[in-house]
């Protein structure tokens, strides 16, 4: 597997596909900022400190996809919009197990 | 009114800074920060991490850093408000300019240096319907002065190191103390959760974990929260106060209504001096944009000793000579 495809749904529900290159040695935070959405902010540049790169995984049972830590869970704890689906997207880094997400980006800044 | 030569709009590493270097040129600085402590997104956002990048520091904790450019300030007797936003700006016909607060203090400075960083922390505000309608009516999202909760019946929301603080200090002081978490594990100093629950196992004050604050209630003033557990019970419970501590995010906020070149919420500067398009405006450390910029504390006190000797040629007529302080010595006010 040299990819995996990760679906961002739109304002219409519909879902499009991101494909992201295995080995980039980025968390989604990076790759959703690298392609141009504004309300993954990222100020803490990655470090689970300021939830600014939140977003909803819609799928989360279908995946493969790893827990959060407690350093991420308390952190997501403390935002006032979190929903049980939240996670930060800096702290997902980029690997197969990503293939097949779904998520929601939120529609403003923190 | 307050009265400066250069008034400093954000007190972070790089505001501070600015206090010194305007200081060898012999400008008496005022700094505004909405937060109620200095030290920017340092204090705020990172305080117990190391730094590495700061020169001839291999290693420094955020706090630290702030601490030692307070430390370092001090000679030149910088004054302070905090726990205010810079709201207005008016340039007077002499060229000077009167900066007023929300909370209408007013400052009145020849020149202004805005480092205000990604912008204003404001609150998070948790998404409760009619939330706006108590705000100043028993809603808050921050503790200015402790004091107006003695004898109250208050709620604390959040997790964090804010909300265990307060939920420590004010546990004396309210009437009855509620602290209310969507968790159960907290982002705070091991201490500080251990004290909550102490706190709350010697019946001080009232912990509901797993729980959300979902409706507020009252006739022109809050009168009653409704607290919702995860599990969906929920209950009213009679408060004056609800303290929504979620933490702080920065925006770039007024900053936006002083007609500066903006651009993606950074304001454009010419290099030579960090100044704006309004003369005796300039802007330094996160908050600038120019080509090649960096968002990091050296390149924000670079650019505060260069708008310095700007500033001070626009305040006397004349430029400054360059002193070493090796030879000079810091010679305070
Ligand atoms: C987690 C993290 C790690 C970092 N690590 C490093 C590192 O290792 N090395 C490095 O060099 N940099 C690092 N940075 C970046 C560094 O913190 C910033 O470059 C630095 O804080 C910028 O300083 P500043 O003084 O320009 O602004 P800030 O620190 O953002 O302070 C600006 C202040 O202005 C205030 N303000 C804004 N508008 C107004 C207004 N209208 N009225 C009143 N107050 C206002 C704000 O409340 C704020 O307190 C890191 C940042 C984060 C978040
Ligand atoms: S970038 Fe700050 S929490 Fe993810």
């Amino acid at each position: 597997m040299d990819s995996i495809t990760v679906y961002i749904q739109q304002d219409d529900f519909s879902f499009q596909p991101l494909e992201i290159p295995l080995g980039i040695q980025m968390s989604m935070m990076e790759v959703l900022k690298g392609e141009g959405y504004e309300t993954i902010e990222g100020i803490c540049g990655g470090m689970a400190l300021c939830g600014t790169c939140r977003v909803e995984v819609l799928n989360k049972d279908e995946i493969n996809l790893e827990g959060a830590n407690d350093n991420e869970i308390c952190m997501l704890e403390t935002l006032p919009c979190y929903t049980g689906n939240c996670r930060l997207s800096c702290q997902l880094q980029v690997t197969e197990k990503l293939d097949g997400m779904k998520i929601r980006i939120p529609a403003d800044t923190l | 009114m307050i009265t400066t030569d250069i008034c400093i709009i954000g007190a972070g590493p790089v505001g501070l800074f600015a206090i010194f270097e305007a200081g060898l040129l012999k400008m008496r600085c005022h700094l505004v920060d909405y937060l109620p402590q200095v030290g920017g997104q340092l204090s705020e956002i990172y305080p117990k991490k190391p730094i590495y990048d700061i020169p001839g520091y291999p290693i420094v904790g955020a706090q630290e850093l702030v601490d030692n450019l307070m430390e370092q300030a001090k000679p030149f007797d910088p004054t302070f408000t905090l726990g205010e936003r810079v709201e207005e700006i008016e340039k007077q016909e002499d060229g000077s300019f009167i900066l007023t607060t929300h909370l209408d203090t007013k400052i009145h400075a020849k020149v202004i240096a805005i480092a205000g960083g990604l912008g204003c922390f404001e609150p998070r505000k948790p998404a409760i319907e009619n939330l706006a309608d108590y705000e100043k009516n028993g809603v808050e999202y921050m503790v200015l002065d402790p004091e107006k909760y003695r004898n109250k019946k208050s709620v604390i929301a959040g997790g964090g190191d804010s909300a265990l603080d307060w939920t420590m200090f004010l546990a004396d002081v309210a009437a009855e103390l509620t602290m209310v978490h969507r968790g159960e594990m907290f982002r705070g100093a091991p201490d500080s959760v251990d004290k909550v629950k102490q706190l709350a196992a010697d019946g001080k004050i009232k912990l509901e974990l797993n729980s959300n604050i979902t409706g507020l209630h009252g006739a022109g003033k809050l009168e009653s929260v409704t607290i919702t557990n995860n599990d969906g019970t929920a209950k009213d419970i009679p408060c004056d106060y609800y303290l929504a501590l979620f933490g702080l995010s920065p925006k770039l906020g007024p900053i936006a209504n002083w007609g500066l070149n903006i651009e993606k919420n950074a304001i454009n500067v010419d290099t030579r001096d960090y100044s704006t398009n309004v003369k005796g405006i300039y802007a330094i450390g996160d908050i600038n944009n120019y080509e090649g910029k960096l968002k990091l504390i050296l390149c924000g006190f670079h650019e505060a000793a260069i708008m310095c000797h700007s500033a001070s040629e626009l305040i006397l007529g004349k430029k400054p000579t360059l002193k070493y302080t090796t030879v000079n010595g810091v010679n305070s006010f």
